[in-house]
């Protein structure tokens, strides 16, 4: 059973529209990616494997492709034709470039009234700095979220792969569906105008509150947190196997126990008698707490994660082990909850995620492997009346 | 609060008026999704209690005082909500919350794994009596599976779900952020799921209890990386880098800890680039393959061109010549930032107890059904209204329950 009901969406544009369009394919809708004979520069995206780009295809699952020239007279027709079935036209076209088009937002509504056309693109349809080029990296950077990630004698980092696109992806699928939900009233569609940048300001919740009201700005800590009046506490932390997360406890019980453990091990006996109850970890100033740190670190070299987290499950400590992405997609969990299903990939077969959430109703929408470019022409253009001759005119002619 | 819609439009209704949801949910996985709808007129009514007070009104910044209604953390993520108090320690306390429930068309919940089972408010029961309920339920690892009962911080979900391992540079450790990406990316996986439900039950009539986790979002973010990795690719940590193109990364301007990010995706940027800086096209970094194959040499010719320029004459100097960039740009210029405050992203309205505070509205505009961001609630300042107007109950019966400690 499908979440959604039977929504034609058509996915124009390259570079930010990718997620939003797989969101509502995998609840069910007919997502249609509409592209440029020979399709979208971004399906030649390195890593490449089994003649699949593997960054382009991860977030064009389950969707359908055809080819349409927008620019050329008959590849333009065959479009407003297809416009006429569809409810949600879903674009990540830089702005006005529709409109250059003569295929502006606002008029392809006023043609079509129920029509809801979501555009997608670094920094909304105007504003000054509307216009810009932007990729994933670059509007991290203008969010502030880069200027507090990474390690104080390194550069700004990024977040490991484009995770920035993302929450403006995720924006994008809500917009269109709070659009299709005000449509179910009244049969009125609109214009939704998403912007990553306010995606990605949303998500940074702490640095423009500690400007307005601390009048403090901050800077790349590492892999540590200040708590309370002290120092700045480690939370990664070198094992046998790997890292794990930990951090020097407040709770004095929870602190002694951990101390306790490596006192056990001839680790850390200067601190066998330390009251914690006395002196907080997060009220330590740097020197004392950066000494217990270095005490305790040897403690964590004698065990793999697995067994960190063995006796941190005993004991109550807050300790757990860091993943690669290889076990990470291997954990228990995910295959209990039947989390990953497979597709093709050219001569393969990989595992991609079965669906976005689970729902008590199995599973929210169907899931399948990404298309070829214009897989889908025969049939979507044939139900539109196109012959197969008619069709073979427009490819010689470079339309579709 | 409009969002620089004319006068006419202000009066509309949001999107989602007549939608009634009963949040259970605190602290930030699941506060941030009924902000979505809240901000487009769903009456959210959060239930909160005195005793067990939400932990993010007790997150600084405070302003005019440092009591539960002057959080400005907690203003983010609850604006335009009604908040409702009440007592689940006491079981006339769960009948109104049940009550409350039932009439609503969806409740929303992130709770310790069983805690609402254990009051009689779970779905099974719920939904028995009201089956075109839809239920919500945002949690660590999700609510099935050997983890179900996990009770994960919140950025427990960036270690186990690998984003930390492939955040970072090459050799170094994994990086775990001062921010909690689940906490923000989860609850609009959340809020998708919440409006589809909706839409769902008024085709069909039926209701669904949704189980979106952390770790499911966080893995489904990166799966252009996971899929690599399963095709026998190794992913690991590439610092500022991108698999598609090069260079990208974040280059040393004149002054200070001051960066500008460049990304050069294509060979025309590149091109672009050359003539900016006045280099002379080297063929063997001519194309894609070639920069890829060689990423440090492409990126220290741009280094060694943003390091004599201040970064805004960098940042400008890009951008007029086609080329993706962005000043690394700290907490003060966000808060200023000329295009996030064009897009009145928070503008200040009057909140009760703080005054005039920053509201962050939602990230896109609808042209016809504007969002309206309203003021995030007092603790419980709707109580009254909530009890008489969506159950009936009288103002004798509301000070009763208050005398007994019903509703704090």
């Amino acid at each position: 059973m499908s979440l959604l009901g039977p929504i034609r969406v058509l996915e124009l544009g390259g570079d930010w529209s990718g997620l939003a369009g797989m969101l509502l394919a995998q609840m069910g809708a007919e997502v249609i990616r509409v592209e440029p004979p020979g399709g979208e520069p971004a399906r030649t995206r390195a890593p490449v494997a089994h003649g699949v780009s593997l960054p382009w295809a991860a977030f064009n699952l389950s969707k359908q492709a055809v080819t349409a020239d927008l620019a050329q007279p008959d590849g333009r027709a065959l479009f407003l034709e297809l416009l006429a079935g569809a409810d949600v036209v879903l674009e990540s076209f830089p702005p006005r470039h529709l409109a250059a088009l003569d295929l502006a937002p606002q008029a392809l509504i006023a043609r079509h009234p129920g029509l809801i056309v979501t555009s997608l693109t670094a920094f909304g349809q105007d504003g000054p700095r509307a216009g810009n080029a932007a990729t994933d990296t670059t509007v991290m950077a203008l969010s502030g979220l880069m200027a507090v990630t990474g390690f104080a004698e390194m550069p700004p980092l990024r977040l490991g792969f484009d995770q920035i696109g993302s929450l403006g992806g995720l924006q994008a699928a809500l917009g269109t569906l709070i659009a299709l939900y005000a449509r179910g009233a009244d049969g009125l569609g609109q214009h939704v105008d998403v912007s990553v940048l306010d995606a990605a300001r949303l998500a940074n919740y702490r640095e423009p509150l500690r400007w307005e009201f601390e009048q403090a700005v901050e800077t790349r800590r590492g892999n540590t947190a200040r708590r309370g009046r002290g120092g700045f506490t480690s939370n990664v932390w070198r094992c046998r196997d790997g890292w794990v997360t930990w951090s020097a406890s407040d709770d004095p019980r929870r602190a002694r126990s951990f101390f306790d453990a490596a006192n056990e091990m001839g680790i850390a006996l200067d601190w066998r008698d330390h009251d914690f109850a006395q002196e907080l970890p997060a009220d330590m100033d740097q020197a004392r707490l950066d000494a217990l740190e270095a005490a305790v670190a040897p403690f964590f070299e004698l065990y793999t994660r697995a067994e960190l987290e063995e006796m941190a499950r005993e004991k109550g400590w807050i300790l757990i082990g860091f993943l690669d992405l290889s076990e990470a997609a291997a954990q228990p969990q995910l295959a209990a909850r039947g989390y990953w299903t497979e597709a093709r990939f050219g001569d393969a077969t990989l595992p991609i995620p079965a669906y976005p959430f689970k729902t008590s109703a199995e599973q929210p929408g169907p899931t399948g492997p990404a298309p070829a470019p214009g897989q889908d022409n025969a049939r979507v253009y044939g139900a539109l009346g196109r012959s197969a001759a008619d069709l073979e005119r427009l490819r010689a002619e470079g339309a579709i | 609060m409009n969002r620089a819609q004319p006068e006419t439009q202000a009066k509309a209704p949001g999107a989602l008026a007549g939608v009634r949801v009963c949040d259970f949910s605190w602290v930030g996985a699941g506060p941030r999704a009924t902000k979505e709808l809240a901000d487009h007129g769903a009456e959210v009514i959060k239930i909160e209690s005195r005793a067990r007070l939400d932990p993010s009104r007790r997150i600084p910044p405070f302003v005019n005082g440092d009591g539960p209604d002057n959080s400005a953390f907690f203003v983010m993520s609850n604006t335009s909500k009604k908040s409702v108090t009440i007592n689940l320690s006491e079981p006339r306390g769960v009948e109104i919350a049940k009550r409350l429930a039932l009439a609503s068309d969806m409740v929303v919940e992130n709770f310790g794994h069983g805690f609402l089972d254990r009051l009689g408010l779970g779905w099974e029961t719920l939904s028995a009596e009201r089956p075109d309920l839809v239920m919500v339920s945002i949690s660590i690892a999700g609510r099935t599976g050997p983890l179900a009962a996990y009770r994960g911080f919140g950025n427990s979900a960036a270690a186990t779900s690998g984003q930390s391992f492939v955040t970072g540079f090459p050799g170094g450790p994994p990086h775990l952020t001062n921010y909690a990406f689940g906490d923000v990316a989860t609850p609009l996986f959340g809020a998708v799921a919440m409006v589809a439900a909706l839409d769902h039950r008024r085709r069909t009539g039926k209701g669904l209890f949704v189980d979106c986790c952390q770790l499911e979002s966080m893995m489904q973010l990166l799966s252009p990386a996971l899929l690599a990795e399963a095709a026998g690719l190794k992913q690991g940590a590439i610092g500022n880098r991108e698999t598609w193109c090069a260079p990208n990364g974040v280059f040393p301007c004149a002054g200070d800890d001051a960066w500008v990010a460049v990304s050069i995706r294509t060979d025309a940027e590149w091109q672009a680039f050359l003539d900016l800086a006045g280099l002379d096209t080297d063929p063997a970094l001519a194309t894609v393959a070639g920069r890829l194959a060689a990423p440090e040499r492409a990126e220290t010719l741009v280094a060694d061109w943003t390091r004599q320029r201040s970064r805004d004459a960098a940042e400008t100097a890009l951008l007029a010549a086609g080329i993706p960039a962005g000043r690394v740009q700290d907490g003060r210029e966000v808060s200023e930032d000329p295009q996030l405050e064009h897009r009145h992203i928070a503008d200040r309205i009057e909140h009760p107890a703080m005054g005039q505070v920053r509201h962050v509205a939602p990230a896109f505009r609808m042209s016809r059904t504007p969002s309206r961001v309203g003021a995030a609630p007092l603790l419980g300042a709707d109580t009254g209204d909530v009890l008489r107007h969506v159950l009936g109950l009288t103002r004798d019966d509301i000070e009763t329950l208050q005398a007994d400690g019903v509703l704090q």
